[in-house]
């Protein structure tokens, strides 16, 4: 594998991923530091960003088809998705909030996925890639991973406060589990994906 | 110094000395490299510890109320994990309790335990084996997730019921502010460096 000259790995260091240390010692070799494993780059970091990904992609569909939550008002009980919820949030007149949940569980998800599914397909393809825009769509992703998961403890919040008895009582739904390991799986998707197998790539915008 | 950038590994010279509150990026991708914060050990420790306080706060003291047709209910924070055991969700159950409350607590107490290793010379193999469990567990806090999620969940209901909002609310706003400073200006680069100085027989 070549490396670009101006990268560690071109000049035989090698960065632990845990803490940083950087180091001249061969692949395979334990840090001085922290005992970890060196390698040049993450191993088989496409394949296992790939995988958490698919996971990711199957979950969603339970996610979004199952209900969320149950809601028994004067013994008559109503199931809601997250459309669903957002929907009826938008006909009360809850705008922000309705645009916040809608953000936050639809957007989000998938502008992560695609942009994951996108960053793995660069490094499958190999050639050329614009590695700033590249950098840009991984930060956002990192960066917002964690947000989604409002949406699963606006259900633990609601379930746990509104219990009175046959006048009001939500329940969560199966959904919610399946949104919380959708989460997860596209948080571990972005953490297992190695962004310096990007800038390994020939470079596609040298004069931004 | 030598280092390379986590991005795009460019392999790097860093300045020896660095002024405080200052902040390094790196000069092929723009990616943050490192930033060294005013803040030394005694104030991330006072962070951790004012978390702990906080949330004692939390989950001793009614998080939040709801009254409609003239019944009224409270919750306490922990309900929220615990309720969904109660309905059979005992997987989500346990995540939210780890998201919102174990892993931040955890967090808290490794760096007051890392404080405690590293300064003292105690231990280098348990100095390392905290800093690794503080590297993986740093990304499962969402405390400020969690946060955004009460607000969402206030405006849902508010059209339905009256709220009154509890001390254990704001005492949690209070941790999830504490844990945040107390993650956000650990110094991970110094840490490391002061591990790497102890002696490796301990």
């Amino acid at each position: 594998m070549m490396y670009p000259s101006i990268t560690a790995a071109a000049q035989g260091y090698l960065r632990c991923g845990i803490c940083e240390t950087l180091q001249a010692s061969s692949v395979g070799a334990r840090c001085q530091v922290c005992h970890e494993p060196l390698y040049a780059r993450e191993p088989h970091s496409v394949q296992k960003s790939l995988a958490y990904l698919t996971t990711a992609v199957l979950l969603y569909i339970p996610a979004n088809m199952l209900p969320i939550m149950w809601t028994e008002q004067f013994g008559q009980v109503t199931a809601s998705t997250i459309v669903g919820g957002v929907i009826s949030l938008w006909q009360h007149g809850a705008y922000l909030v309705a645009s916040v949940i809608f953000a936050a569980s639809v957007v989000v998800p998938i502008l992560k996925m695609l942009s994951l599914g996108w960053l793995c397909w660069l490094v499958r393809r190999g050639g050329v890639a614009h590695q700033h825009q590249a950098s840009s769509v991984y930060g956002l992703t990192e960066l917002i991973g964690k947000w989604s998961m409002v949406d699963v403890f606006v259900v633990a919040l609601l379930a746990a406060l509104i219990q009175v008895g046959s006048i009001l009582t939500i329940k969560p739904g199966t959904a919610a589990l399946a949104f919380a390991g959708m989460v997860i799986a596209t948080m571990l998707a972005a953490r297992s994906f190695d962004m310096r197998l990007v800038w390994d790539l020939e470079e596609g915008d040298q004069d931004e | 110094m030598q280092t390379a950038c986590s991005q795009c590994d460019a392999l790097i010279q860093l300045p020896d000395e660095l002024a405080e509150n200052t902040r390094l990026f790196c000069c092929r991708c723009g990616h943050p490299l490192y930033s060294r914060s005013h803040l030394g050990w005694s104030e991330i420790l006072g962070f951790a510890l004012s978390g702990f306080i906080f949330l004692t706060i939390a989950l001793t003291h009614p998080f939040l109320g709801f009254s409609v047709s003239g019944r009224a209910q409270s919750m306490a924070l922990i309900e929220s994990s615990t309720t969904l055991w109660e309905s059979g969700e005992h997987v989500l159950a346990f995540l939210v309790l780890i998201f919102i409350v174990l892993a931040p607590l955890l967090l808290a107490g490794l760096v007051v335990a890392l404080y405690m290793t590293v300064f003292a010379r105690v231990s280098r193999r348990l100095a390392v084996f905290f800093a690794r469990v503080l590297h993986e567990l740093d990304h499962w806090n969402m405390v400020e997730v969690f946060v955004v999620g009460v607000l969402v969940s206030l405006t849902k209901i508010a059209g339905m019921a009256s709220i009154d909002v509890g001390v254990g609310f704001w005492a949690f706003i209070g941790f999830a502010v504490s844990i945040w400073l107390t993650l956000a200006r650990l110094d991970r680069h110094r840490l490391w460096s002061s591990i790497h100085a102890m002696d490796a027989r301990t």
